[in-house]
C-alpha cells in the first residue's frame, strides 16, 4: 500500500514538473516572438521533411527560415524542417519504391497527387493521402507560358494567341528556318522544353501539344496519342530540341545563358519567366511571355502523408507549416517577390509592386484563357512511352 | 590595375610552363595542403587556368572543414580536355572532380566508362556549368575585313573552302600576306580541335544538326576533311598554346586558328600582348558554333566518399557564387551565373560581339562524335619528322641512352605508316640511321636499329641540326607537318656552325609552316640548355628538359607528338 502511495506521489511529482515546465516555457515565448529556450531545458525537436518541386526552391527556403524564426512547437516540442528539393515525378517514384520517406510532399502539379494516389492503392490497403484539413491544398499557381527573345517574337509576328503553336510549329519544321522570316543569319529555329520523363512541365507542354493539334481542350484519348499525323507534326517540333534539361528551373536558366544561340521558343512556369526577364537584358536583351490558348495550371498541392513513417505530432507540425505557407503575408511575397499566383483565395492580386503590373509589358498578364482537363494517368503514360521510343534527346 | 597585372602574370607562368614543357602537372600546390586534409583534385581545361588560379588559392586560405572535421584543400591540375578524359577512363587519374573545357566530352567519358564498368556512369549526365565561352575563328582584323567582315558573315564552309581550295591572300587582293595560314588543336588532346573537326564535318555535309555515322563515313566528307587537313599548319596540346603561338608571332605565322572567345578578349589587351602586330576579331561561323561551358563533374568511382563529395560540392558552391563569377568575366570568360550581365573586357573594342552566337552548330551522339575523330585520324595532315640523337659517350651515364631509346620506340609507335621518318646520330661525326621515308614499311627494321645503338664519342650538335634541317628544306612546305625533335645530353664540341648561325637560320623561315626544331635538354650532366632552348624558340617549337627516368621521356615525347 505504501510503495503504491509512494508511486503515486512519484508520478505525481513528475506530471507537476512537467506542467510547470510547459507553463515556464510558455511564458517565455510569446506569441511570434523569438526569445531564447530556457537553459536546462531542452525537449527533442521534432523534425520533419518535405520533399517539393525545385520550381519553388527560393521562396520555401525563405518562408522555412521565417517559419522556424517564430520558435513554433507542437506539444510544447521545437520543429525542425528539412527540405528535399525532388523532381516533381521522381517524388512519387521514389515514395513508391520506398527509398523516399518524407512527412508531406509538394510536387508542382496535382497530376503527381494522382499519379501518387494510384499507384500506392494498387500496393496497399492504406490511403496515403487524407481526407478533410489535412487533404491536399494548392499552396501556389503558376501556368505554363512561353517566353521567347522579343526581336524573334516580332519577326514571326507572334502576337496571336490562337495559333502561337502552329506559328512556332511551322517555323521549326522549315527547313529554311528563320530565313522564312527574313533573318537567315538566325539559322534554324529552336524550341526548347524539358525532358518529360523527369519533369512536369516537360509532360505538360506535351499535353498542350497534343490538345492543340486536335483542337479540344478535354478528353484526351490514346487514339489521339497513337495518331500517326500527330506524332509527325510532334517530331517537327522535338526534333528542333538541342538539348531537354532535366528540371524546369535548369531549363530556363540556360536560357539567359546561352540566349537566342540555343533557345528561341521555350515553355517554363509563369513564375521562372517573371524572375528572369531583368536578368535577360543583362545578357542578351529582352524577352517576351507570350501564353497559350488553352493553359494547364500548376498548383503545387501540399500534401500530408498518411503513412506508417508519420507520427501525430509530425503531422500537427506539417500542418502548422502549410497554414504559414498559406498566410496572408507569405503568400503575397510569394506573388510580390517570386512571381506566384497565391493558392490561398482570400489574397489579393492587387498589390504594391505585383509583377502582374511591373513586367505587363513583357506580356505577362493577370487572364488566363481556359484549362485544359487533365488527362487520365494511361494517356499521360502513354505520351511519354511515346516520347521515350522516338529517342528526341 | 592590379588585377591586370595579376592576369600577365598567370599568362606569363602559363607561357613559362608550356615553354618549359611541363607535362602532367600534380597540381603545384599539393605540399601546401595541411596535414590530414581531404584533398579535392580536380583535373580541368587549361583555359580557365587563369581564373581558376586566382581564386581556388583563396578557396584553400579560407581552410574549411570537411564533414570529417578535416581541412579541404583544391588540388587543380590544368590539362587538355581530351587527355584529361583518356586518363580517368584509362583508370591512370582518379580526380573527384573533372571540368573539361566542354559538355560535349561527358557522354563520351560516361559511354566509355561504362562500357569498362558494368554501365556505371561517370558522372550525372548534365553536370553545371561553370564557365561559357563560345568557340571562334580568331582571325586578324585586316585579313577578316579582305574576306568581307564584318559586313558579310564568314563561315566555317568558307575557311573550309578557301584552305581546301589552296587560295592564297593573293585571291583576296593581299599578295603580300601570303597563303592562307589555319590552325586547330589536336583532337585527341584538346576540346577545341573536337569542335573543329566536327565544325568541319558540319561544313562537308551541308548540315547544322542531325548529323549521322552514315553521313561522316561518306567518301566525300572523308575527301572534304582531308583537304581541309591539308591548310592546317600543325596541330598543338591545347588551345592556350595555340592562342599564344598565334599573338606573339604574328599575321606570318597564322591568320585564324579555332580558339575561344576568352582567348581573343585577352589578345587585345595590351597588358598581356603589349606587341600584338595588329588587332584581332573573333568570327562566329555563319551556320554556328559550338559553346564551351566548363561543366563541373563530381564523379563516382569508387575512390570516392562522402566526405569527399560533400567537399566537391562546395567547392563547386564557392566558384559558382557572384563574387567568383564576376571574377571569371574579368577573365574574359561569360558567368555561368545568368544573373551577372556581361560587360568589360567583353566589347567589340576587344574583337569580341556580346551579341553572337546568333545560333549553334548541334552537339552530336557520342558515336557520331567518335566517328569523327576516326575520320580525322584517317585524313589527318601526315607528318615528315626527323629525329636528331646525341650518342655520344656520356650518353652511357645514368642508363640516359637506354631510357632515351625505350621512349624513342614508344614515340615511333605513335606515328602512323603514312608518316615519314628518319633518324640521325650524331657522336664525333653524324651517320644516318634511317632515311626519312614512310614509316610503315621499315617499321621493324626501324625499332631494332634503335635498339642496338650505343654510345661512344663526342658531341657534334650544331652541325647535324644545321645537316638535318638544310635536307629538310628540299621538302615542299605544306604537303606535310615538318619536324626536327633533338635530343642532347651535352655540350657542342665538334661543331663548326655557331650557336648565332643555326638560330639565324632557323629565324629567317617565319611562316606557320616551317620546320619545327623541338629539343629536348636531357639528363643532369652538363647539358646546354639554353643553345636547345634558343633553337626551338628560333623556329617556332617548344623545348623541354627531362631526366633519365623512361617515363618522363616518353611524356615528353608524347607532348612533342600532340604537334602532328
Amino acid at each position: 500500500m505504501l510503495r503504491i502511495a509512494q508511486s503515486l506521489a512519484g508520478l505525481y511529482i513528475v506530471v507537476a514538473l512537467c506542467v510547470a515546465a510547459a507553463s515556464f516555457v510558455g511564458l517565455l515565448v510569446p506569441l511570434g516572438g523569438t526569445a531564447p529556450l530556457p537553459i536546462g531545458i531542452r525537449r527533442e525537436p521534432i523534425s520533419i521533411s518535405i520533399a517539393y518541386g525545385t520550381e519553388k526552391e527560393e521562396w520555401l527556403a525563405a518562408a522555412r527560415a521565417e517559419f522556424l524564426a517564430t520558435n513554433p512547437r507542437v506539444r510544447g516540442r521545437p520543429i525542425e524542417i528539412n527540405l528535399e528539393g525532388v523532381g516533381s515525378r521522381e517524388i512519387v517514384r521514389r515514395i513508391i519504391d520506398g527509398d523516399l520517406q518524407p512527412t508531406a510532399i509538394s510536387p508542382a502539379s496535382s497530376i503527381q497527387i494522382e499519379l501518387l494516389r494510384g499507384e500506392w492503392d494498387a500496393r496497399n490497403t492504406t490511403p496515403i493521402l487524407y481526407d478533410g484539413n489535412d487533404a491536399p491544398q494548392p499552396l501556389v499557381v503558376t501556368p505554363l507560358v512561353v517566353v521567347a527573345w522579343t526581336e524573334r517574337a516580332q519577326a514571326l509576328a507572334l502576337d496571336n494567341p490562337d495559333q502561337i503553336w502552329h506559328n512556332i510549329h511551322d517555323l521549326l519544321a522549315s527547313e529554311q528556318g528563320w530565313a522564312e522570316v527574313g533573318h537567315p543569319e538566325w539559322g534554324l529555329a529552336k524550341f526548347g522544353q524539358t525532358n518529360p520523363e523527369s519533369s512536369n512541365s516537360g509532360i505538360q507542354t506535351l499535353v498542350l501539344l497534343a490538345y492543340s493539334f486536335h483542337e479540344k481542350v478535354n478528353g484526351l484519348s490514346n487514339a489521339d496519342i497513337l495518331d500517326a499525323d500527330f506524332q509527325a507534326w510532334l517530331d517537327d517540333m522535338q526534333e528542333a530540341v538541342l538539348e531537354f534539361p532535366s528540371s524546369t528551373g535548369t531549363l530556363m536558366q540556360d536560357v539567359v545563358r546561352f540566349g537566342p544561340s540555343k533557345y528561341d521558343f521555350v515553355v517554363v512556369y509563369e513564375n521562372l519567366a517573371i524572375e528572369s526577364i531583368e536578368i535577360a537584358r543583362g545578357r542578351w536583351g529582352d524577352i517576351s511571355v507570350y501564353y497559350p490558348p488553352a493553359n494547364v495550371l500548376s498548383d503545387h498541392p501540399y500534401a500530408i502523408l498518411n503513412a506508417e513513417w508519420v507520427t501525430p505530432e509530425e503531422r500537427e507540425a506539417a500542418a502548422l507549416f502549410r497554414d504559414f505557407l498559406l498566410s496572408e503575408e507569405v503568400q503575397t511575397r510569394a506573388l510580390v517577390e517570386y512571381g506566384f499566383r497565391p493558392g490561398n483565395p482570400n489574397v489579393s492580386f492587387d498589390v504594391a509592386g505585383s509583377p502582374f503590373e511591373r513586367f505587363e509589358s513583357y506580356g505577362v498578364q493577370r487572364d488566363i484563357a481556359q484549362s485544359v482537363q487533365t488527362p487520365p494517368a494511361d494517356v499521360l503514360n502513354e505520351l511519354i512511352t511515346l516520347w521515350s521510343r522516338r529517342d528526341y534527346d | 590595375m592590379r588585377r591586370i597585372s595579376l592576369m600577365l602574370l598567370m599568362v606569363m607562368v602559363t607561357t613559362l610552363v608550356a615553354a618549359c614543357g611541363d607535362l602532367l602537372p600534380t597540381g603545384g600546390d599539393e605540399s601546401l595542403a595541411p596535414d590530414n586534409a581531404v584533398v579535392v583534385r580536380m583535373l580541368y581545361g587549361s583555359e580557365k587556368e587563369a581564373w581558376i588560379e586566382a581564386v581556388t588559392t583563396e578557396f584553400n586560405n579560407q581552410r574549411l572543414e570537411s564533414t570529417e572535421g578535416r581541412p579541404i584543400f583544391v588540388e587543380a591540375v590544368p590539362i587538355g580536355s581530351g587527355e584529361s578524359l583518356d586518363l580517368i577512363v584509362n583508370g591512370q587519374e582518379q580526380p573527384a572532380v573533372w571540368s573539361p573545357a566542354s559538355s560535349i566530352l561527358v557522354p563520351i567519358a560516361n559511354q566509355q566508362w561504362a562500357a569498362a564498368n558494368n554501365g556505371e556512369l561517370l558522372t550525372e549526365e548534365n553536370p553545371p556549368p561553370v564557365v561559357l565561352s563560345p568557340v571562334v575563328i580568331a582571325m586578324w582584323q585586316p585579313m577578316a575585313e579582305a574576306l568581307g567582315w564584318p559586313a558579310d558573315p564568314i563561315s566555317w564552309a568558307d575557311i573550309a573552302e578557301i584552305t581546301r581550295s589552296e587560295q592564297t591572300w593573293a585571291d583576296f587582293g593581299h599578295p603580300e600576306w601570303g597563303p592562307f595560314q589555319f590552325g586547330h588543336t589536336h583532337p585527341d588532346y584538346s576540346n577545341s580541335g573536337i569542335t573543329a573537326i566536327l565544325a568541319i564535318a558540319y561544313a562537308a555535309t551541308e548540315k547544322t544538326r542531325d548529323l549521322t555515322v552514315a553521313d561522316v563515313q561518306h567518301s566525300d566528307v572523308a575527301e572534304f576533311m582531308a583537304s581541309v587537313q591539308q591548310g592546317v599548319i600543325h596541330y598543338g596540346r591545347s588551345t592556350g598554346f595555340f592562342g599564344r603561338q598565334m599573338f606573339n608571332r604574328g599575321p606570318a605565322y597564322l591568320s585564324a586558328a579555332v580558339l575561344y572567345e576568352n582567348l581573343v578578349a585577352e589578345a587585345n589587351n595590351p597588358e598581356l600582348y603589349p606587341n600584338l602586330p595588329l588587332p584581332v576579331v573573333a568570327i562566329y561561323p555563319e551556320e554556328g558554333t559550338f559553346w564551351s561551358d566548363h561543366p563541373y563533374a563530381i564523379l563516382n568511382g569508387p575512390w570516392m566518399t562522402d566526405e569527399l563529395r560533400d567537399a566537391s560540392e562546395r567547392y563547386r558552391d564557392y566558384l559558382l557564387a557572384p563574387e567568383q563569377q564576376q571574377r571569371a568575366l574579368e577573365f574574359g570568360f561569360r558567368p555561368a551565373d545568368p544573373g551577372i550581365a556581361i560587360g568589360e573586357p567583353l566589347t567589340m573594342e576587344n574583337g569580341v560581339d556580346p551579341t553572337e552566337p546568333q545560333t549553334l552548330l548541334a552537339v552530336p551522339d557520342a558515336e557520331v562524335t567518335q566517328a569523327v575523330r576516326e575520320l580525322w585520324g584517317e585524313n589527318k595532315k601526315r607528318v615528315e619528322v626527323q629525329v636528331v640523337l646525341d650518342i655520344s659517350g656520356s650518353m652511357n651515364d645514368e642508363g640516359r641512352l637506354n631510357s632515351a631509346k625505350q621512349a624513342l620506340s614508344t614515340f615511333i609507335g605513335q606515328l602512323a605508316d603514312e608518316d615519314e621518318l628518319g633518324i640521325i646520330t650524331f657522336s664525333d661525326s653524324a651517320a644516318v640511321l634511317t632515311p626519312l621515308d614512310p614509316l610503315g614499311p621499315k617499321r621493324e627494321d626501324v625499332l631494332q636499329r634503335v635498339n642496338g645503338l650505343f654510345a661512344l664519342g663526342g658531341t657534334r650538335l650544331i652541325d647535324t641540326v644545321a645537316e638535318a634541317y638544310a635536307e629538310m628544306q628540299q621538302f615542299p612546305p605544306g604537303e606535310r607537318i615538318r619536324a626536327i625533335v633533338v635530343l642532347s645530353d651535352g655540350a657542342d664540341n665538334a661543331s663548326s656552325t655557331s650557336p648565332s648561325e643555326i638560330v639565324n637560320l632557323l629565324q629567317a623561315d617565319e611562316s606557320g609552316r616551317s620546320i619545327k626544331v623541338f629539343t629536348i635538354a636531357y639528363g643532369s650532366g652538363g647539358v646546354d640548355t639554353d643553345l636547345l632552348e634558343s633553337i626551338s624558340e628560333a623556329s617556332g617549337a617548344t623545348s623541354y628538359e627531362s631526366s633519365s627516368d623512361v617515363q618522363e621521356i616518353e611524356q615528353v615525347y608524347r607532348d612533342i607528338a600532340t604537334f602532328f
